[in-house]
C-alpha cells in the first residue's frame, strides 16, 4: 500500500511501540527504507527506542580484584565520625551568624508588608512552572515563560 | 541474618571498618552499573566507583536513619559522576563520531524496524557504544539527565532528588536533551539532513 509521508511520520511514535497492526508496519517499514525525509523522522523519533535498546545490554561486572582493591582504599582512609549535633554546630558558629539573622529579619518584615498590601485586579493567571509540573503538554511558549519565571494564563 | 544498612553504618561510627566492606559489597555492583553507563568504560567505572565509596565513608557521619542507604549513596555517585562529566567536557571538544558499517545497521535496525525485531544482544551492546558517543555530544547536564531518566529509568522527582535542582528544571533539561540527541542521531547518519516542515512542527 503506497503511504503518504504525513501519514507515516504521524504513525511513527505507535510505530516504535510496536502498537501498530504487522501489515501496517510492514508497508512503514518499507516506505521508511525509501523515504530520505521519512526517514530523517524515524532517526529522531527513533532515539527513545535506541535509548531502550541499549539499556538492555549487559553492564560487565566487576573484576573480583576491584574488591580488594577498594577495601586497601578504604582501610587507609580516616575513621568517619558521626556528625556533630545542631547544638554544637551553633556553639562553633558563634556570633559570626548575627549579621545573618539580622539580614533574615529584614528581609522578612519587607515581605510582610508586600504580602499585606490591598491586591489589584489581577487576571486569572497562573504560574508557567505549574503547569509544567501538572504534565501540561508541552510547548516553546510555556517552556520559554517557565524558564523565566513567568505566569500564564491556564 | 544480615544486619540492616542503619545497623552497619552505626557499627562504622563506632570504629568498626568491616561493617562498610559489608555496606559496599552491597550497593558497589549497583554504583558501578550506574557510573558504566555514564563513562562506557570498566577501568573509568572502577576509578569512579573508588572515589564515590571512599567519600561515602568519609561522610557516613552526615547519613541521615530516614532515607535509605542506597539513595543516599545514589546521590553521592550521581553528583560524582556529573562532576567528572564537566571536567571532561572542558578538557575536549568531541567531534561528531562516524559511525561504522555495522553500527549503521543496528540504528537502522532501532529507528526504522518494529522493535519486536530488536531482541539480539549483540544489537543491544552496539546500541550501547552507540549511545554513549551520542550522548558524549550533549552537555554534562544533559548527559546526566537523559542516562538517568531514559536509561536508567528514575523518575522525575528522583532524579531532581539527586542532581541537587527542581523537577521543573529536570524537565526543562531532559526536553532540551531529547531534542539535542535526535539531532545528533539524525545527523550520525545523515549528514545535515533538512527536517520537513512537519517535522518542525512536532519537535
Amino acid at each position: 500500500m503506497k503511504l503518504h509521508c504525513r501519514s507515516v511520520q504521524k504513525a511513527l511514535e505507535s510505530f516504535h511501540e510496536g502498537t501498530l497492526p504487522v501489515e501496517r508496519a510492514g508497508d512503514m517499514q518499507a516506505h521508511l527504507s525509501q523515504c530520505p525525509a521519512c526517514r530523517s523522522a524515524g532517526y529522531r523519533q527513533g532515539l527513545r527506542n535506541m535509548l531502550r535498546v541499549a539499556a538492555a545490554a549487559p553492564v560487565p561486572e566487576p573484576p573480583a580484584s576491584f574488591v580488594a582493591r577498594l577495601q586497601a582504599a578504604v582501610g587507609a582512609a580516616c575513621v568517619p565520625k558521626p556528625a556533630p549535633a545542631l547544638a554544637e554546630l551553633l556553639a562553633r558558629a558563634g556570633l559570626r551568624l548575627a549579621p545573618a539573622m539580622a539580614a533574615v529579619a529584614l528581609l522578612v518584615s519587607f515581605s510582610g508588608a508586600w504580602l499585606t498590601a490591598p491586591p489589584g485586579e489581577a487576571p486569572v493567571i497562573v504560574p508557567a512552572e505549574e503547569l509544567l509540573l501538572d504534565d501540561h503538554p508541552l510547548s516553546t511558549d510555556l517552556m520559554l515563560a517557565a524558564m523565566h519565571g513567568e505566569t500564564i494564563e491556564r | 541474618m544480615a544486619a540492616d544498612d542503619c545497623t552497619l553504618v552505626h557499627n562504622v561510627l563506632n570504629g568498626n571498618r568491616q561493617a562498610f566492606d559489608v555496606l559496599a559489597g552491597r550497593y558497589m555492583p549497583r554504583i558501578f552499573q550506574l557510573a558504566y553507563r555514564f563513562f562506557n568504560s570498566r577501568q573509568q567505572a572502577e576509578d569512579i566507583v573508588q572515589d564515590i565509596l571512599l567519600q561515602a565513608y568519609q561522610s557516613l557521619g552526615t547519613y541521615s536513619r530516614e532515607r535509605p542507604f542506597i539513595s543516599w549513596l545514589t546521590t553521592i555517585a550521581v553528583r560524582r559522576c556529573y562532576r567528572e562529566l564537566r571536567l571532561r567536557s572542558k578538557r575536549s571538544e568531541t567531534a561528531l563520531p562516524e559511525l561504522s558499517g555495522r553500527e549503521r545497521e543496528c540504528v537502522d535496525q532501532c529507528c526504522l524496524h518494529a522493535p519486536a525485531r530488536i531482541e539480539d544482544p549483540e544489537t543491544s551492546l552496539i546500541a550501547r557504544d552507540i549511545t554513549a558517543r551520542l550522548l558524549g555530544a550533549l552537555s554534562p547536564r544533559e548527559q546526566m539527565v537523559l542516562t538517568l531518566r531514559d536509561v536508567e529509568g528514575l523518575s522525575l522527582r528522583e532524579t531532581a532528588g539527586m542532581m541537587g535542582i527542581s523537577q521543573l528544571h529536570v524537565k526543562v533539561i531532559s526536553h532540551r536533551a531529547r531534542k539535542h540527541a535526535r539531532d545528533v542521531l539524525a545527523t550520525m547518519m545523515l549528514g545535515n539532513a533538512p527536517r520537513t516542515r512537519f517535522q518542525e512542527k512536532r519537535s
